[in-house]
């Protein structure tokens, strides 16, 4: 069976050549594939972090209201507050927004400083 | 990258080495088009098919477990892939009666595949290859000009080596049933 000369050949004179630009054509498609890849890997961790996350929150909730028959009313209920240190609370915010400006700052100088050192 | 043997190149793609994958299209590109282009009788939809193959291999090669070779893992892809396309083409072909496949002598088979071949015979051989179904194709081909073993084919085919030996006789047998049919006509 292993001969058959006259079969390989009409066989090899079936198969013909690849068109020109098959590779690149063939390595577009893996890039994407790949970048789709990375996205899918990317939403699904973020899925997987999400549920553990939740699912330690209710476990937390959970042991704390059933075991140590917590009450969040009672952690609040010592709190009061007192409009005469009115200035006091917006010098706090006042403080809290500069800071939150100036690590807004930071974190825009250091991406400009990463994408101008990655050029 | 090139002299990389199969385990490494394997393992530097999933690594993520960019320059990885494209050693291995270069090295498989051509036998698999081949295979495809047996099976596929539109150059087009078998170059298409390629492309498909090795998608499908760079999305599915972690699960690669090296039971196999990698040669032998691409092309039962190309198998498959190109066999579910003429599936879904829903392509008919002719069916072979035992008794008739039963009557051809096995001289005359060993005769006229071996033969020194003329223009006219391998006109008529082209003929009755591309009638048979896409399977006997793939076998054919698997057999006869990738150079696979019965058993590798077989491992690509998911039939038993038995099973190959008897496809790929009755396979000749239908090209000889086919060729003569054709010289009656």
């Amino acid at each position: 069976m292993n001969k058959d000369k006259a079969l390989i050949k009409t066989l090899n004179r079936r198969s013909d050549e690849l068109s020109g630009g098959f590779e690149e054509r063939l390595m577009s498609r893996i890039v994407l594939e790949a970048e789709k890849k990375s996205r899918r890997d990317y939403l699904l961790s973020l899925l997987l972090v999400g549920v553990v996350s939740l699912a330690m929150i209710a476990g937390a909730v959970f042991v704390f209201v059933y075991f140590f028959s917590f009450d969040i009313r009672d952690l609040f209920s010592g709190i009061r507050i007192r409009f005469e240190y009115n200035s006091l609370y917006t010098y706090c915010f006042y403080i809290a927004f500069l800071i939150l400006v100036l690590l807004g700052l930071d974190y825009k100088f250091r991406k400009i400083m990463k994408k101008t050192s990655s050029e | 990258m090139e002299h990389l043997n199969e385990t490494d190149l394997i393992r530097s793609v999933l690594d993520g080495e960019p320059r990885a994958f494209p050693v291995l299209i270069n090295r498989y590109q051509r036998p698999v088009h081949s295979l495809i282009r047996q099976i596929i009788p539109v150059s087009e939809d078998a170059e298409e098919l390629t492309q498909d193959v090795f998608v499908k291999a760079f999305t599915k090669l972690n699960s690669f477990r090296g039971g196999s070779s990698l040669s032998t893992w691409l092309y039962r892809i190309a198998y498959n892939t190109a066999i579910s396309f003429t599936r879904k083409r829903k392509l008919r072909y002719p069916d072979f009666e035992d008794k008739i496949l039963n009557n051809i002598p096995d001289e005359t088979v060993d005769e006229l595949l071996d033969r020194e071949s003329d223009e006219e015979l391998m006109r008529r051989m082209e003929a009755a290859v591309e009638r048979l179904s896409p399977e006997d194709k793939a076998l054919i081909s698997l057999y006869y000009t990738q150079d696979k073993s019965v058993s590798e084919v077989a491992a690509i085919t998911a039939l038993t080596p038995e099973n190959v030996k008897i496809k790929l006789f009755r396979a000749r047998k239908k090209i000889v049933f086919l060729i003569n049919n054709d010289k009656h006509e």
